[in-house]
């Protein structure tokens, strides 16, 4: 409806129509279609509206990530992504809701109330990206930025039935992004369009020298291992819903069904990458949310008397229940005694992971694996607890220890609500996911939600 | 975890916990923990800790002069400030 907003009169429909829209959604944080113009008119996203997730900076807008330690915090400059965006013609509409810094696998732990289903609004969107995945699906925007450091881009995507991309670590530029986890955070882009999600994964992508760890994507299309795509998947007890697993059998039989080879292969280390992974992402968040002290920017306490305790009084009242989680854990194993038992060995064991996926890679294109264990499940306590949120993050986590590439695709509708898979590649062959996606799409179109606009 | 091991950790994480909270996060920190251990099992003899998937040269950028305008700006967002300075509680 609203794939491209011409004039200002556009921008002003359109800010009307999906406030309205939004209501019984709240996939924004923040929403003002009239505060940026299009900057190039004849670029390849021109007057294309984009949700933006509220990590990634967008100056002029707020940057909270649905913390109250942020709350007040306008971005003075762009997200190296955002810059792209713009320069092709892109317009950002408005900030999109999260878990507070990108923690959490439902958006429920968005310090300003979470997001809810437009499948079915008594479910939450998944997240963090909940609010990226719940815009595009509603059809409020065409396609939005999130941000995946543990499946963050890819579960909600499955759980609102659109496509989701985590792109190869590096591809997409940080800079701009609030930091969780460094070496495993990346910027990817969530449609209900397969194409439109490509072309803005082309833009965004490429070496920036504001991040360090950003890479020269090679500029040739990266090739079958056998001249045509081939895939494996991944066979064993997976634990998986009734639902899931319909959809799970039903994208396996139609990959066959097209000609294509595929087998099944059992990878004994995914049973550690939940430990591996919680390790290594609260170390990480540990360290890098010491920036948040009440003093620079963001939320300061008007109790503390001295500057440690202003620090601390700071953080207290600012950060959310699993955000201090996470941080605790991430100090604990990261304190002096405790590092070789935790942080380095699951920094070994990633090193193994690794290994197995790119042996995969080795004879195959593309490996297929469940988004999650289960379909949306419902808010608050009907739901999942929030350690039941983590262990079932374990087919989504396995591509940021290793870097790799992953596609979250939709195959299908149950009981009302979307059933999402996973394809992944090896690293920078983000083209052979887009190629198998493309494959599969007469099979599974991409459904609307009830009441999308 | 002990309480006490908690207290240490959220000092060393400059986070004041509350009572209440103490006894909350202490079950959800030591269910995490207990999670983390099976990682003693697998044996990891000869692998390389991996910290960085995407670590090549050190890149570094032409040393110009470039203009920025961020300095105030970034100012600006400090919670309270005396012209160019950001305060804070005295420090002795």
């Amino acid at each position: 409806m609203f794939d491209v907003l011409k004039t200002p009169e556009d921008r002003k429909a359109f800010q009307e129509q999906v406030s309205v829209a939004d209501k019984g959604i709240h996939s924004f944080l923040e929403l003002d279609a009239t505060k940026k113009e299009c900057k190039n008119p004849s670029g390849p996203l021109a007057f294309i509206p984009f949700g933006v997730k509220d990590n990634i900076a967008v100056e002029g807008f707020h940057l909270t990530c649905a913390s109250k330690i942020l709350e007040n915090f306008v971005s003075p400059y762009n997200a190296t992504a955002v810059e792209k965006l713009e320069a092709a013609g892109g317009i950002v509409v408005g900030k999109t809701n999260m878990d507070e810094f990108g923690m959490g696998s439902s958006t429920d732990f968005s310090a300003f109330g979470g997001t809810n289903n437009p499948w079915n609004k008594e479910c939450v969107t998944g997240g963090s990206s909940g609010g990226s995945a719940a815009a595009v699906a509603a059809g409020l925007v065409p396609v939005a930025l999130g941000s995946d450091t543990g499946g963050s881009i890819r579960q909600p995507a499955a759980f609102c039935g659109v496509y989701g991309l985590k792109p190869t670590y590096g591809a997409v530029s940080r800079y701009g992004l609030v930091a969780y986890a460094s070496s495993l955070d990346v910027i990817g882009v969530l449609s209900k369009d397969l194409d439109l999600t490509e072309k803005v994964f082309n833009v965004i992508k490429g070496q920036d020298w504001h991040d360090q760890t950003s890479i020269a994507y090679p500029s040739e299309p990266a090739k079958p291992v056998k001249g045509r795509l081939s895939f494996t998947y991944l066979e064993g007890d997976l634990g998986l819903s009734p639902e899931i697993e319909k959809g799970y059998k039903a994208l396996i039989q139609a990959i066959k069904d097209k000609g294509f080879e595929i087998k099944g292969v059992q990878v004994p280390s995914l049973e550690y990458v939940i430990p591996v992974y919680y390790t290594i992402a609260t170390a990480e968040a540990s360290a890098n949310l010491a920036r948040y002290n009440g003093i620079r920017y963001g939320h300061r306490s008007k109790e503390g008397e001295t500057p440690m305790d202003l620090m601390e009084k700071s953080r207290n009242e600012g950060f959310g229940d699993e955000v201090k989680l996470r941080i605790l854990l991430g100090t604990y194993v990261l304190r002096s005694g405790f590092q070789d038992q935790y942080y380095i060995k699951a920094q070994k064991i990633r090193t193994k992971i690794i290994d197995d996926f790119k042996n995969i890679f080795s004879s195959s294109d593309i490996f297929v694996a469940p988004a999650f264990p289960s379909q949306a499940f419902k808010h608050g306590n009907a739901g999942l607890t929030p350690y039941q949120q983590k262990v079932a993050d374990k087919f989504t986590v396995t591509a940021n220890l290793t870097g790799m590439p992953a596609l979250s695709i939709p195959v299908g509708v149950e009981n009302g609500l979307p059933v999402g898979m996973q394809l992944f590649a090896n690293y920078c062959s983000e083209n052979l996911l887009f190629d198998a996606a493309r494959e599969l799409s007469d099979v599974f179109p991409v459904a609307d939600a009830p009441e999308a606009l | 975890m002990q309480k006490d091991e908690l207290y240490i950790t959220a000092s060393l994480a400059r986070l004041e916990l509350t009572e209440k909270e103490a006894d909350t996060l202490s079950q959800a920190v030591s269910q995490m923990i207990e999670y983390f251990s099976m990682m003693e099992k697998i044996d990891v003899t000869g692998l390389e800790p991996t910290t960085h998937v995407s670590i090549g040269e050190n890149r570094v950028r032409k040393d110009e002069v470039i203009e920025s305008s961020l300095a105030e700006r970034m100012i600006e967002a400090a919670p309270e400030r005396d012209e160019r300075f950001i305060t804070v509680p005295h420090i002795l």
